[in-house]
């Protein structure tokens, strides 16, 4: 965002600033989880009011306020202006780093939000709780059933009940950096096995128990999402053995890829995008035994105070144009085919972030139990504390 | 000019050749030469800022001179830091070592200087000083537990223990009650006597100064002004800034008469004479008279006694002021304006007491009179 | 008559107290005993299938710790050696910022020491994570001729975050001890014939010591609690407490088990706190005017 009036800075376009900063080295996962923070930070939205309402929205009063809940870096500033040019209303935003704490926020009450952004696997444990709301999809006429896939629009139904409209998809791989390291690197065998032997001392393991432990499952052939304990046992294992060989256990491993201190590293599409980009040695590595394949959504919580202008908002992200530039923005594999069909040449061909069907059938949705079975939430601190 | 107190430079423990120390563009001392001879008891006495302390700082080693020398027994100390002279000090306000009990405060120095001295001996030497100090079997005490007196004995023994060539004092009794000062300055003479050491007292407080010591030194910004025993500074003041600050004096100004006269402003003329080394001031030109309190006969008005005086005068009384064993009349004379007098209670038994507004008459003698030149 | 009107006074006196007391007592009531007590209550039980808590009354918890020991070793280590570690760097700047430096710029000098304190913890850490990265320090140590320095996600890298976050805290109570120092304590142990180097060991130290005590406490207790650091600088290697607590809370949600590390968290804390008081007050010369904190 710019500061057309050319007048100092205020607090929130510092704040708008400093995460734009970030972007480039940052994961999105990463930075509140650390610190447990959430700063919510208001959007100075175009403050004029709408010269004339948009033919959609012409029908019902949408108010004039949405609360928005998502992620850091996950959408594009011009969207929420234009929308609230379009319609009148001012968007609030506030930003979560884990889907631990957007449950929490939603347990305890009282957020006020309208509309949130989960990822695949919390949303069966939302729809048990009541938390959020079934999506009436005849209110979001720029949703076109035929042109998402069901691959992951299915992830967003429970039940039979549609509980969301997709956002956006991503993969959890491995990035290499083959200016250190072989480029013929292609599973999760060769991941863990390097790590302790070749590239001791230069691997990242996520600081994320879905993953750290799903990939670890990986080595042996088992399920992203096992919960058996004898192969939990076989992964716990593994981890525990490469633990004093690793560079670092955490989510924030563009700090590490980038110095050239860490060689290899446990990672989300989005973040390999960026790493490839500005150092050109960096590859993703989707392991041929299968992985994590996930994708996130805008759900309505239960109770949403501004439940029109959240219908309004959610069709208005869901044009082709709106969702391409979103897609430009954070940098994720899109859904929707026709917004795909608008994305720069070097977007849409890059195989990071739409790889072979091959390589995609492999991987697996993170499942809810997978997050909340306690088994694996004691493997993982156990390998964190070894 | 070097202030020679009593003898020699031989047997000087201190001597200051053209001292001088500047704070910035402020002068403290200014051009000092003294030497204080061994086993006496020296007061530097001075109103605050006169250089005194810096002074007093220059022979502890707190101090080095800008220029000019200073020397311990015959030997140059300049560049020579405090913890290796051999003179020790009373600070004022003691600064005793709030962290340490009696026994280790006053056993420090000898830790310092020794530092193999086995525990009995330490504790022999620590209990003989406390009872030179009248302070024995105060070893465990803790320092804030004691009165000030009983501080004032600490840092007294503290400073004693290592036996100095020279003990200074930075006024030593500023922080006792009056009773106590006195019955301090008895025994800071006694115990000054008893270690037969150089005392050299730093005071704004003329009746300490001339109380306990054999000299003192008045100064004035920076410069030794006058030295002497208590009783030639009191009695024959070689200025009226000595005569001003060492006791209590009236003043009348007016013009030398030549051979002992002074025509006060008043026009009536005083006879007196000088203070013995300093000459009359010379015919027609501006003179001080300097007048004791304690030299003025006062009697009631028509009595006789005052009036028997080579110099008498009228007035009424406008203040009173009862001390105990005198009292301080100020009687306001119309030639002469507000004169103080001091009666004592022996002379009162004759003349009885005045009260306020009463018609008195005052006198006193030409021997009792000092004339100065006005400068 | 005269008793009864003495009483009534008094009556009156110790409800004045009371009613001026309360507020304080409240405070501690509600938010410090409450919370203690639930997490012992808690530390007894057992963890809910979807995480939580379950009464219960079990020592499992407990006798789960040792899983950890590793944490309790990292933190014993590092949060002594890091106070230790303050205490040496930030003794010569207080006594410099106290004693030696020219009043004119005193107060600027200790703004300066302030000022880190006025941007964000995290962007400060962060910045230490790409000075001690392969790009930052390491480099410029190959330049001259050290390869293959590694500092990032090791412990000399968290202590060097602990000194950078926690020096101000540690300068602030030992300037404080060293301002109200009396200097003619100085001249007078100078004048007894102590060298410089003995009256900072007889006079000047001793004398600080409440100041210095409350420093190392206030950075130890901290510490003992500490987590950002290790997570960012310790790259997940260096485990503390406080990271196994943020674990055990927030991924587990094992409240019962965070509750007993909690528990003994205290303990530990309590222990250390004495055993360390009570040396200080005696080093200080078990003066009672003296507070150690």
């Amino acid at each position: 965002m710019t500061n057309k009036d050319n007048k100092s800075i205020t607090e929130t376009e510092f704040m708008n600033e400093l995460y734009r900063y970030k972007k480039g080295s940052v994961s999105r996962r990463h930075f509140m989880q650390v610190t447990g923070l959430s700063t919510a930070m208001a959007v100075v939205a175009g403050s004029a009011p709408a010269m004339f309402a948009g033919s959609a929205f012409a029908a019902e009063d949408l108010g004039n306020r949405l609360n928005f809940a998502t992620w850091p870096n996950y959408m594009d500033e011009n969207n929420i202006a234009a929308f609230t040019e379009a319609t009148g209303v001012h968007v609030n935003v506030s930003v979560f780093g884990s889907n631990e704490e957007m449950l929490a926020k939603l347990q305890a009450g009282g957020t006020g939000w309208d509309v949130f952004v989960p990822t695949n696997y919390t949303i069966s444990t939302y729809a048990d709780l009541g938390l959020i709301q079934e999506i009436d999809l005849s209110r979001i006429p720029n949703f076109s059933k035929e042109h998402n896939d069901p691959v992951f629009t299915e992830q967003g139904i429970y039940n039979g009940k549609v509980y969301t409209v997709p956002k956006d998809w991503g993969t959890t791989g491995y990035v290499i950096n083959t200016a250190h390291t072989r480029s013929d690197m292609t599973s999760w065998k060769e991941f863990w096995d390097s790590a302790m032997n070749e590239y001791s001392s230069r691997a990242i393991v996520h600081d994320y128990q879905l993953t750290a432990i799903g990939n670890a499952l990986k080595y042996f052939g088992y399920s992203f999402n096992s919960v058996d304990p004898a192969e939990l046992a076989d992964a716990e294992k593994l981890m525990i053995e490469v633990k004093p060989h690793l560079f670092a256990v955490t989510s924030d491993y563009q700090p590490g890829m980038r110095s050239g201190d860490a060689w290899l590293s446990m990672c989300w599409t989005g973040d390999a995008v960026q790493l490839q980009r500005d150092i050109p040695t960096m590859a993703y590595v989707l392991g041929k035994e299968g992985g994590e394949i996930w994708s996130d959504f805008y759900a309505i919580p239960t109770g949403a105070p501004n439940l029109a202008a959240a219908y309004a908002f959610l069709n208005f992200m869901q044009d082709p144009e709106v969702n391409a530039r979103e897609g430009i923005a954070h940098g994720y594999p899109l859904i929707d085919s026709r917004a795909i069909d608008l994305l720069p040449e070097d977007l849409k061909n890059n195989p990071i972030l739409y790889p072979a069907a091959e390589l995609l059938s492999a991987l697996e949705f993170g499942a809810a139990v997978s997050l909340t079975n306690p088994d694996r939430a004691e493997l993982m601190a156990r390998f964190k504390a070894a | 000019m070097t202030d020679d107190i009593k003898n020699g430079a031989e047997t000087a423990d201190i001597e200051f050749r053209g001292v001088s120390r500047h704070f910035g563009d402020v002068i403290a001392v200014n051009n000092v030469d003294i030497s204080i001879p061994r086993g006496g008891f020296v007061s530097f006495l001075g109103p605050s800022g006169c250089g005194k302390t810096t002074f007093l700082r220059m022979i502890a080693g707190f101090e080095q001179p800008d220029s000019g020398d200073v020397l311990l027994r015959g030997e140059s100390v300049v560049g020579v830091p405090a913890f290796k002279r051999p003179v020790n000090m009373v600070f004022q306000h003691y600064a005793l070592f709030p962290h340490l009990n009696v026994a280790d405060n006053i056993g420090y120095g000898i830790k310092q200087v020794n530092r193999k001295i086995s525990k009995k001996e330490l504790a022999t030497r620590v209990g003989e000083t406390l009872e030179m100090v009248r302070l024995p079997g105060f070893q465990e005490r803790n320092i804030w537990e004691m009165s000030g007196g009983q501080q004032q004995r600490v840092a007294l023994a503290r400073a004693l223990i290592n036996r100095p060539n020279v003990l200074l004092l930075d006024e030593p009794l500023a922080a006792l009650d009056r009773k106590l000062r006195r019955d301090m300055q008895i025994e800071l003479q006694n115990l000054q006597r008893e270690v037969g050491i150089t005392f050299v007292l730093v005071t704004h407080d003329q009746e300490e100064a001339l109380s306990m010591s054999d000299t003192v030194c008045l100064m004035k910004e920076g410069r030794i002004v006058q030295t002497g025993s208590p009783q030639d500074l009191y009695k024959e003041p070689l200025s009226p800034y000595v005569a001003d600050f060492v006791g209590k004096s009236n003043f009348f100004k007016g013009i030398s008469e030549g051979a002992g006269a002074v025509k006060l402003t008043c026009g009536r003329i005083v006879e007196g004479r000088a203070p013995l080394t300093v000459e009359l001031p010379p015919k027609s030109s501006a003179a001080v008279v300097c007048v004791r309190p304690e030299m003025i006969h006062i009697a009631a008005e028509g009595n006789k006694g005052a009036s028997e005086h080579a110099m008498y005068f009228t007035g009424n009384i406008v203040n009173r002021i009862f001390l105990g064993e005198n009292t301080e009349y100020v009687v306001r004379i119309d030639e002469l304006g507000d004169v103080l007098v001091m009666s004592s209670r022996l002379s009162e038994a004759s003349t009885g007491t005045f009260e306020p507004n009463q018609s008195v008459t005052i006198g006193w003698d030409k021997d009792a009179t000092l004339i100065f030149a006005d400068t | 008559m005269d008793t009864s009107v003495k009483t009534k006074a008094e009556r009156r006196r110790k409800w004045t107290t009371a009613m001026l007391l309360a507020p304080a007592t409240l405070w501690y009531a509600v938010l410090l005993l409450l919370p203690l007590v639930t997490i012992v209550i808690f530390s007894f039980g057992e963890r809910g299938p979807a995480g939580g808590y379950i009464p219960a009354f079990t020592f499992d918890n407990y006798l789960n710790l040792p899983t950890r020991s590793k944490a309790f070793f990292n933190t014993m280590t590092l949060a002594p050696l890091g106070t230790l570690a303050c205490l040496l760097i930030a003794y010569p700047l207080a006594y410099y910022l106290a004693i030696v430096a020219n009043k004119k710029y005193k107060t600027l000098l200790l703004v300066l020491v302030i000022v880190p304190f006025w941007t964000s913890l995290l962007v400060r850490t962060y910045a230490w994570i790409f000075i001690l990265g392969g790009q930052g320090l390491p480099k410029l140590l190959a330049f001259i001729g050290f390869e293959g320095v590694r500092m990032i996600n090791t412990p000399g890298a968290v202590l060097i975050g602990i000194i950078y976050i926690y020096l101000p805290l540690m300068v602030f109570p030992i300037y404080v001890s060293l301002e109200k120092l009396d200097t003619r304590l100085l001249e007078a142990s100078s004048d007894l014939g102590a060298s410089p180097l003995r009256t900072f060991f007889q006079v000047t130290l001793p004398l600080s010591i409440p100041g210095l005590a409350t420093g190392s406490m206030m950075v130890f207790i901290l510490l003992m609690g500490e987590f950002i650091i290790p997570q960012m600088l310790g790259g997940g290697k260096v485990y503390f407490i406080g990271n196994a607590l943020v674990d055990v809370f927030l991924q587990s949600r094992n409240w019962p088990f965070g509750a007993a590390f909690a528990v003994s968290l205290v303990l530990i804390m309590l222990v250390t706190i004495t055993v360390y008081m009570r040396y200080m007050s005696k080093l200080a010369g078990g003066r009672d005017d003296v507070s150690v904190m």
